[in-house]
This record gives structure tokens, C-alpha cells and sequence, in this order.
């Protein structure tokens, strides 16, 4: 077992890609999965308030009824008439939401709605810092959708009687309350979600450490003294083979085991035959870098180069995996390019595997296997790149074989 | 006795480029045979061919007075390799490194570990076995290079220019070395493109020039397979019709006159320096400093191809 032992010594050598891309980046999912609340908060809901300030030069039944309506909905503030004011108290975050009611507006608005125009505009601007302004403005709106249905509804209504009705109409509103969901888990989702970004540590780490390792080991100087040695080829490639499996069993058993360690009252939830699952996902996507790492060595990649490729197929894999970004908030479109890529598939693997019910059968693990499937396809099918590129390469000048000498150089 | 090495009628292409041309070798057990010739004379490529690292067209290659080929580990363990390149690894010491190589040749651990040790004192490394290669300066480097080929010690060694951008002192070490491993009972293939390496330490010598052997033989039986008897070098100041006189002395092969140094090739002769001197004292010339150099592989290389060795 030299070459296998051999192969340990170089990883071992090169220790600080494992801390770093597989110790390193597995901690910092821990993190990442700690902070992150996944709760579904149970209880009295409370509505959003935010700071106004409603500058009213009309004076009108109408802006009154407008102010009082956001009143009902946030905290007035003094902002006074003038455009640096504005401008001081929106950029500074004094007020969520300005709104400057020009002269004349509820006049001119009663006259539109009884036309069947358009109503007349308001000037608004909303904080740089929240959301809370666009949705005074929603109510806004709504205030004066009121009014324009109630002024066409009744001609002969004055203004007076148009701002009252309008705000006992948005007065009104449903009762709203904060339930938990049935069935949810939220430690569970939690552990999820560390499953899902482990998907970059693994990716990068494996695909730099087996790159690394079968780059290493086949140099064309030490490939060359092997092959003239008694050391039979199929045997060097077995040993190779198996030190670059230990590496990703070890990365797997790592990523995997802190995961279930830092979440155990997640893993208390989930049933065992759902951590197995989880775990079998996990090492299925484990041989897709594993095989991309044995491609970056075939063709002969530097260190530099197997690190960017990690780094960067690792990124898009586990952003189009929904480590980053829920799947559910991507578009079509590039949910249909997620399909592509082993992430996708690793992600709905441990989606179900997480929320299987404990003493279900193997039908309910069907999905996770028909995903564990693909991810095994994407891996036999990257190793058989990387055997054919492996073989072409093995004649060229840059690995030492019969094409070495091609331009009639032959040392 | 029967050849350790014999290959026969060995050809090579690389495409349309021949790089081995029926070449024919062999070489009995014990000896330290030179491949001389020019870099890309086709020297790599023969011992490649040799140790099954590269296929080639035809031809036959018997080792031990065995057929070899890419499956004869039997033979393959009887032989070591130092190959042109350094060729071990950096995350591995220079101890580690020894044992792995040996190791693919001895799998017993404790049956290797004194054959480590003894290579590592063998190459002069003891104060460096703990040392990373990288921590090492060219000519440790090389030496470790053989530590890795030859701890298993093989009855057939191959040095594919082992002395390469060597500095003077490692390279007399590394040939003093090749010279014991010679005396200990391996036979030894040495390539390089430096005649004075070649002429010090092997007992036959091959010239080798675009995958053809232009001679072989012994060092002595090469320089007497050409014209060269000796060179005689005169520092004077000698006009042209003398230069074109002593070109036609008898045994004058070659005279070249350049910045005051005048240099006659002479075939073997008993009084070649006295002629020459004659016919400048006939010119009236006063010669300054006179010296004679024996002929030397390069002149061979050159009488044989019309080119420097290292042209």
C-alpha cells in the first residue's frame, strides 16, 4: 500500500486545503444555520408602524381624512414645508414615508372621480431603510380608492361626507392572528439548511483535495518512475483510487457528523430512517466532486486551477441547489437550469429525507432514491469523462507518453 | 557471458520524425556504458523504449537475456531508474521519499529500512533525511534523485543525465557514486551529452546522433576509428602562406589560424609538433606558448557528423 500511503502524506502535506475548504467552511455553516431563525412565532400579531409626516397645504376634508387614515397605521412627525426638510427627513430617516397633499387636491380629486378620471397625483417618498413607507402608501391608496368609489357611489355626497365614510370603510379590518403551522420542525429545517450548504463545503473541498491529489501523483516525472517499477498500473490506480475515497469519506463523515452533533435536537426530531437518508444523499453528492477532483487530475491541472474550478462549479452548485436562495423564490427558468446540476437533486434528496415519518417504508424513500439516483448518474458520468480524458492525456508530451517527443525532439 | 541488455533493430516514430533508427545495442553485465549525443540524438527514447515507458514500431528488447515488456515485473524489480528530471515528491521527506520508492520495489517494511538508510548514507543526504526537497539546493536534489532509483539495489541501473545543471563539486560525487555502484556489482547505462563525464566513467561508450548509432566502443577504439591523432595548438603570429604550408605537411588533417592561435589537426604521427615547428622556422615565425591536446569524443563527433556535440 505505498502509493496509498504515499497519497495520504501529499493530502497531509497539504493540510491547509481540507482545514480550510472542508473544516473551515462546514464550521461556518454552523454558523451561518445557527443565526438564521427558522421559528414560526405563535400569538398576538402586530401591525407594522411607521414614522409619517404628511405636509397638508390644501386643508380639505380630504387631506384631513388621508392623515387620519395613516395615523391609524404609524407615528406622525413635524416635518416642516420645505424641500430640504424633505429631503433631510427622508434621507436621514426621520420619517418611513413623507407625503406633501398639494392646494386644491380634494377639490380637484372630487371633480375627477365624478368625471370618472383619473385622480390627481400626491408627492410621496419613501426611506431608503425600510419597507414600511411603500406599504403607507398602500394605504394611501386605499384611502382614496375608498373615497373615489364612495363620491361616484353617491353624486350628491359633499367632501365632508366622502372623508368620513372613507375612513369608517379602511377602518374596518379583518382580525389577524399568528398560528404555528402543523407539522413543523423547526430545528429540523435548521439541520436542512446545513445539509443544503454543505453542498459548497463538499463541492469545493473534495474537488480541490482529489484534484490536488491526482495531480500530484501524476506528475509525469513520478508517473514514469512508477510505471518502471514492479508496481502493477491497475494496482497504483486501485491505491490512488482509495486514498482519494478516504479523503472524501473523511470530508463526508466530517461535514456530516458536526452537522448532526450541533443540531442534535434537530436529529432528535428527525426519524432515523430520515437522518439515514440524509446522510446517504450526502455521500452521493460526495462523488460528483470526488469525480470532478479525478477529472482535474487526469487532465493535469495545477493546484490554482482545481481551486478556482471548486470554488467556482462549487458556488453555482450550491446556489442553484437553494443553499443560498430558496428554490422556490427562483425563477423558471433557472430552476430549470438547477435540474442540470447535482445540487438541485441533493437538495430534494435531504428535503424529503429530513420530513420522512419514522417507521415509513421504502416507498416513502422512493423520491430520495430516484434523487441519490441522478446524483450517482452525474458522478459515473464525470468519472467517464475523466477516464477518457485520463487515457488521451496519458499519450501526451505534458504527461510524458509517446507523443512526448512529437516534434522529432527525442532528449 | 550472456547480455544484460540487448535490443535489436529498434525503431521509434513520432509521427513522420524518426527517433529511433534500427538502433542496435548491447551491453554485458558489469559494465558502465555511455550513451553520448547531442540533446534529441534519441538517448531518452531508447532507454525508454527500454524500460516499456513508451510503445514502439518494431524491434526487439531483451533484458537478462529475457524478452521484455510493459508486464515483466520480474525484471522490472532488478532495475532502477534515475531519470533525467528530479522526479519525488514535495509533501514527502527525504527519508520518506527513498522509503516510497524503494518501497515499490521492496514491500517489506523491515527489509527495507536499512536499504533506505544505507542510500541516504550512500548519497552523502544523513543530515537532510528529516528535510523536505524543497529545502534542498540542486545538487542534494540529484542526489536524493538516485537515493529513490537505486536503494532496492538494482543489477541494472539506468542514469538519464543525472548530472544536468549540476554544480562541479555534487557532479564529481554523483560520478564517484555511479563508479562504486559499478564496483558494488550493478551494470550501469549512463546518458548525457558531456563527453568529459562519459570518458571518465565508462568502460564503452555509444554516439549517438537522430536516432542512429554513429560508433561504439571503447574510448581509446573510438578516437582511433577516425583520423584524429592530436591537436597542436601554437600562439604566434603567423601570415597566410605558412598557415597554407603547414596544411601541407604529411598527417595534417585540419589547420585553422585565428587571433594568434594557430590549431593543427594532425593523424597519428611520430613527429608532428617537429614538422610543424620546422615549417614556421622556415617562415622565420618565433613561436610563443606550444601545446598538444589528445583527440577528445567531441573531435570523433565532429570528424564523424561535421558537427559540434554541442552544436
Amino acid at each position: 500500500m505505498q502509493v496509498f500511503k504515499c497519497a495520504l502524506h501529499v493530502i497531509r502535506g497539504h493540510a491547509v486545503f481540507p482545514l480550510v475548504y472542508i473544516v473551515g467552511l462546514s464550521l461556518m455553516g454552523l454558523f451561518m444555520a445557527s443565526s438564521f431563525d427558522f421559528s414560526t412565532a405563535e400569538g398576538q400579531f402586530e401591525r407594522e408602524q411607521a414614522d409619517y409626516a404628511v405636509v397638508d397645504r390644501d386643508g380639505s376634508a380630504l387631506s384631513a381624512g388621508i392623515a387620519e387614515a395613516l395615523d391609524e397605521q404609524g407615528t406622525a412627525v413635524e416635518v416642516a414645508d420645505d424641500r430640504r426638510a424633505f429631503q433631510d427627513a427622508v434621507a436621514k430617516g426621520a420619517v418611513d414615508y413623507l407625503l406633501v397633499v398639494p392646494e386644491g387636491y380634494g377639490d380637484a380629486f372630487m371633480e375627477a372621480a365624478l368625471a370618472g378620471d383619473d385622480p390627481p397625483a400626491l408627492d410621496a417618498a419613501y426611506s431608503f431603510y425600510a419597507m414600511s413607507g411603500a406599504f403607507m402608501d398602500e394605504v394611501v391608496g386605499s384611502y382614496l380608492g375608498a373615497a373615489r368609489t364612495l363620491a361616484l357611489a353617491d353624486a350628491a355626497a359633499s367632501q365632508q361626507e366622502v372623508a368620513r365614510a372613507a375612513a369608517e370603510a379602511v377602518a374596518v379590518r379583518a382580525e389577524a392572528e399568528l398560528i404555528a403551522v402543523e407539522g413543523s420542525v423547526s430545528e429540523a429545517d435548521r439541520f436542512a439548511f446545513y445539509l443544503k450548504w454543505s453542498t459548497y463545503t463538499l463541492f469545493a473541498g473534495i474537488t480541490v483535495c482529489v484534484g490536488l491529489l491526482t495531480a500530484t501523483m501524476g506528475r509525469a516525472d513520478v508517473r514514469r518512475r512508477n510505471l518502471a517499477s514492479p508496481l502493477p498500473f491497475a494496482a497504483y490506480n486501485f491505491q490512488l483510487a482509495l486514498a482519494c475515497l478516504v479523503v472524501t469519506l473523511g470530508a463526508w463523515a466530517w461535514s456530516f457528523g458536526v452537522g448532526a452533533l450541533a443540531f442534535h435536537e434537530a436529529v432528535a426530531q428527525i426519524s432515523l430512517e430520515g437522518l439515514a437518508w440524509c446522510a446517504a444523499s450526502m455521500l452521493a453528492f460526495c462523488l460528483v466532486p470526488l469525480a470532478l477532483g479525478y477529472l482535474m487530475g487526469a487532465l493535469g491541472a495545477s493546484g490554482l486551477v482545481s481551486n478556482a474550478v471548486g470554488n467556482i462549479v462549487g458556488m453555482l452548485v450550491s446556489f442553484l441547489g437553494g443553499a443560498w436562495v430558496s428554490l422556490d423564490l427562483m425563477a423558471p427558468e433557472v430552476l430549470a437550469l438547477a435540474h442540470a446540476l447535482p445540487g438541485y437533486w441533493y437538495s430534494m434528496a435531504c428535503a424529503d429525507a429530513v420530513h420522512m415519518a419514522a417507521g415509513s417504508g421504502l416507498g416513502a424513500a422512493v423520491p430520495v432514491l430516484q434523487c441519490i439516483g441522478v446524483l450517482v448518474l452525474f458522478a459515473v458520468a464525470l468519472l467517464c469523462v475523466a477516464l477518457a480524458a485520463g487515457r488521451a492525456r496519458m499519450r501526451t508530451s505534458a504527461a510524458g507518453g509517446n507523443r512526448a517527443a512529437a516534434s522529432g525532439v527525442a532528449a | 557471458m550472456e547480455d544484460i541488455v540487448s535490443v535489436r533493430n529498434l525503431v521509434k516514430r513520432y509521427g513522420s520524425a524518426i527517433a529511433l533508427d534500427h538502433f542496435n545495442l548491447q551491453i554485458a553485465p558489469g559494465e558502465v556504458f555511455g550513451l553520448l549525443g547531442p540533446n534529441g540524438s534519441g538517448k531518452t527514447t531508447a532507454i525508454h523504449c527500454m524500460l516499456q515507458l513508451l510503445t514502439y514500431d518494431k524491434g526487439d528488447i531483451d533484458l537478462f537475456g529475457q524478452p521484455m515488456s510493459p508486464t515483466r515485473y520480474d525484471l522490472k524489480r532488478r532495475i532502477g531508474v534515475v531519470p533525467q528530471n528530479v522526479a519525488v515528491f514535495e509533501e514527502l521527506t527525504v527519508r520518506e521519499n527513498i522509503d516510497y520508492f524503494c518501497g515499490l520495489y521492496v514491500p517489506d517494511a523491515r527489509e527495507r529500512k536499512p536499504l533506505v538508510a544505507e542510500a541516504i548514507a550512500f548519497v552523502g543526504l544523513e543530515d537532510y533525511a528529516q528535510v523536505r526537497p524543497k529545502k534542498l539546493s540542486g545538487g542534494l536534489l540529484r542526489r536524493l534523485n538516485i537515493a529513490c532509483g537505486i536503494a532496492h539495489k538494482p543489477e541494472l541501473v539506468f542514469f538519464d543525465e543525472p548530472t544536468v545543471a549540476v554544480d562541479p563539486q555534487s557532479r564529481a560525487s554523483i560520478l564517484e557514486n555511479i563508479q562504486a555502484m559499478n564496483a558494488a556489482g550493478s551494470t550501469v547505462v549512463y546518458t548525457s551529452h558531456y563527453m568529459e563525464e562519459v570518458e571518465d566513467i565508462c568502460t564503452r561508450i555509444m554516439i549517438m546522433d537522430k536516432g542512429r548509432t554513429l560508433a561504439c566502443g571503447r574510448n581509446e577504439e573510438l578516437k582511433a576509428i577516425v583520423a584524429a591523432g592530436e591537436k597542436i595548438v601554437i600562439e604566434a603570429q603567423v601570415p597566410e602562406a605558412a598557415v597554407m604550408a603547414i596544411g601541407k605537411l604529411p598527417h595534417v588533417t585540419r589547420v585553422s589560424y585565428d587571433e594568434g592561435k594557430l590549431e593543427v589537426a594532425c593523424s597519428n604521427g611520430e613527429h608532428n609538433v617537429a614538422d610543424v615547428l620546422a615549417e614556421l622556422a622556415r617562415a622565420r615565425i618565433a613561436p610563443g606558448r606550444i601545446w598538444a591536446e589528445p583527440p577528445t569524443l567531441n573531435d570523433v563527433f565532429l570528424e564523424i557528423t561535421g558537427r559540434e556535440l554541442r552544436d
